[in-house]
C-alpha cells in the first residue's frame, strides 16, 4: 500500500493528515507542491482542491474524509462504532468553530480583520474551548477525547490547536487547563515526538 | 436499539436523518420540538445545537456524524471501507457546494444577495453539479458510489431536492445523470412512502 499526500508546502489543511501518518508510524510520500505549479495541478484534482491522497492507483479527496479513512486503516478510531462516531462528532464541531478562526486569519480588510478577531477571542473561542474543557474534565478515561487510546480525532484537533497557538498567540489555550494538557499529551505521544524530531509543524 | 431524534418541527438539517431511517425501515422516535421549548432543550445538548440522536442512553451530535453512524449501523455505507470513504468524500463535496449556497441565500443586503446569487450560479453550482454528473455517469447503476443505496446517496439527493426548491425545478436539467440519480433515490419504495406522507416543510 503506497500513500502519497498532495498539498502545498505549508501546514494548513495538510498538517493533520501528516500528523496522523506520524501517529501511526506509517511512511508516505509528502508531495509538497509549489504555488506556481498549482494552476496546472488544480484541474487534475477531483474537486480542484487539495489535499488529495493517492492510495496505490486510487484517489481520495476532502481533508476530513482522508483523516477518517486513515484513522480507520491505522486503528486510531477507538474500540466501537460509537467511539468512531464520537471521533466524527468532535472533529465536526471543532471544524465548525475553526471557520471563525479562518474568517479572521484570512481577512484582508484591516478593519474587518480586527472586528472578526475580537469576536473570535470574545465569543467563539471561549464557547468552543469551554465545552471541550468540560468534556475532558468529566471523562472517566485517561488523556484523550474519546477513549484511553489516541484517535485520529485527538491528532486532528491537537494539530489545529497548535496552529491557533502559533498564529493567534501561545496563550490562547491557557485559560483551559484540561484542553492545554490534552494538546500537550497528544504532541508528547511517542510516535509524534519521533516525527517532530525531523519535521516542523508549520502553520 | 432505541433511537430518538430531536430537532425542530421542520425538515431542515434533520430531514436526511429521517430519510435514512425510512430507507432502512427502522423505527425511531421523531422528537419535534417547538421553538419556545428550544432554550430549555439547548442547554441539555452537547454543543447547544440540534439535531441530536439519542442511542439508548448515549447521545450523538452533528448532522453528518449522525447520518454516517446510522449509515454504518443500518448497512447503508457501501460494501467496504473504500466505498465508505467515497460516501464521506462526496458528502463533504456537496457540503462545500452548500457552504457557497448559504453565502447567497442568507445574505441580508438585497443588492449583495443578487450579486452573490449570480456568482453562485456561475461558478460553484455548475462546477459541483457537472462533477457529480460525471461521477454518476461512470457508476454501474443509478447511485453515486456502488450498486447499492448508501446514506451518502440519500443525503445528496435530499440536498439536490433543496436546490430545486430554491433554484427552480429545472436546475438539474443540464445534468441528466444527476437528475436521474435524484429521482432514483426518491423512487426507492421506503423513501417514496415516507416522502408521500411527511409534513409539508
Amino acid at each position: 500500500m503506497s500513500y502519497k499526500l498532495i498539498y502545498f508546502d505549508i501546514g494548513g489543511r495538510g498538517e493533520p493528515i501528516r500528523m496522523i501518518f506520524a501517529a501511526a508510524g506509517v511512511e508516505f510520500i509528502d508531495d509538497r507542491i509549489k504555488d506556481e505549479d498549482w494552476p496546472k495541478i488544480k484541474s487534475a484534482m477531483p474537486w480542484e482542491q487539495i489535499p488529495v491522497l493517492e492510495i496505490d492507483n486510487d484517489t481520495l479527496a476532502q481533508t476530513v474524509t482522508i483523516c477518517r479513512y486513515l484513522g480507520r486503516k491505522f486503528n486510531l478510531v477507538g474500540h466501537t462504532e460509537f467511539h468512531a462516531a464520537k471521533c466524527d462528532e468532535y472533529v465536526d464541531h471543532f471544524n465548525d468553530f475553526f471557520e471563525y478562526w479562518a474568517r479572521y486569519f484570512y481577512e484582508e480588510d484591516e478593519a474587518l480583520k480586527v472586528k472578526y478577531k475580537e469576536e473570535f477571542l470574545a465569543v467563539h473561542l471561549p464557547n468552543c474551548l469551554s465545552k471541550f474543557n468540560s468534556l475532558l474534565e468529566k471523562k472517566k478515561h485517561k488523556d484523550f477525547l474519546v477513549c484511553q487510546e489516541l484517535t485520529w480525532a485527538d491528532v486532528f484537533i491537537a494539530t489545529k490547536m497548535d496552529r491557533m497557538q502559533k498564529t493567534t498567540g501561545q496563550e490562547v489555550l491557557d485559560s483551559y487547563d484540561a484542553v492545554k494538557k490534552f494538546k500537550d499529551t497528544v504532541f508528547n505521544f511517542p510516535k509524534i515526538q519521533e516525527y517532530l524530531k525531523h519535521h516542523t509543524v508549520n502553520i | 436499539m432505541a433511537y430518538k431524534l430531536t430537532y425542530f418541527n421542520m425538515r431542515g438539517r434533520a430531514e436526511c436523518i429521517r430519510m435514512i431511517f425510512a430507507a432502512a425501515g427502522t423505527k425511531y422516535e421523531d422528537n419535534r420540538i417547538a421553538s419556545e421549548d428550544w432554550p430549555a432543550v439547548k442547554a441539555s445538548t452537547p454543543w447547544g445545537q440540534i439535531p441530536i440522536l439519542e442511542v439508548g442512553d448515549k447521545t450523538l451530535a452533528q448532522t453528518i456524524t449522525i447520518c454516517r453512524y446510522l449509515g454504518h449501523q443500518l448497512k447503508l455505507s457501501g460494501k467496504d471501507s473504500w466505498e465508505a470513504a467515497k460516501c464521506d468524500e462526496y458528502v463533504d463535496a456537496v457540503n462545500d457546494l452548500f457552504n457557497e449556497w448559504v453565502k447567497y441565500f442568507f445574505e441580508k443586503d438585497p443588492d449583495k444577495k443578487i450579486k452573490a446569487h449570480a456568482d453562485f450560479k456561475s461558478v460553484p453550482l455548475p462546477k459541483y453539479l457537472s462533477k457529480f454528473n460525471d461521477i454518476q455517469s461512470k457508476v454501474d447503476g443509478p447511485y453515486l458510489i456502488g450498486k447499492d443505496l448508501t446514506w451518502a446517496d440519500i443525503f445528496i439527493a435530499d440536498k439536490l431536492n433543496r436546490l430545486q426548491e430554491t433554484e427552480g425545478p429545472d436546475v438539474l436539467d443540464p445534468y441528466p445523470n444527476l437528475k436521474a440519480f435524484k429521482e432514483a433515490v426518491h423512487a426507492v419504495p421506503n423513501i417514496k412512502a415516507y416522502v408521500s406522507q411527511r409534513p409539508p416543510k
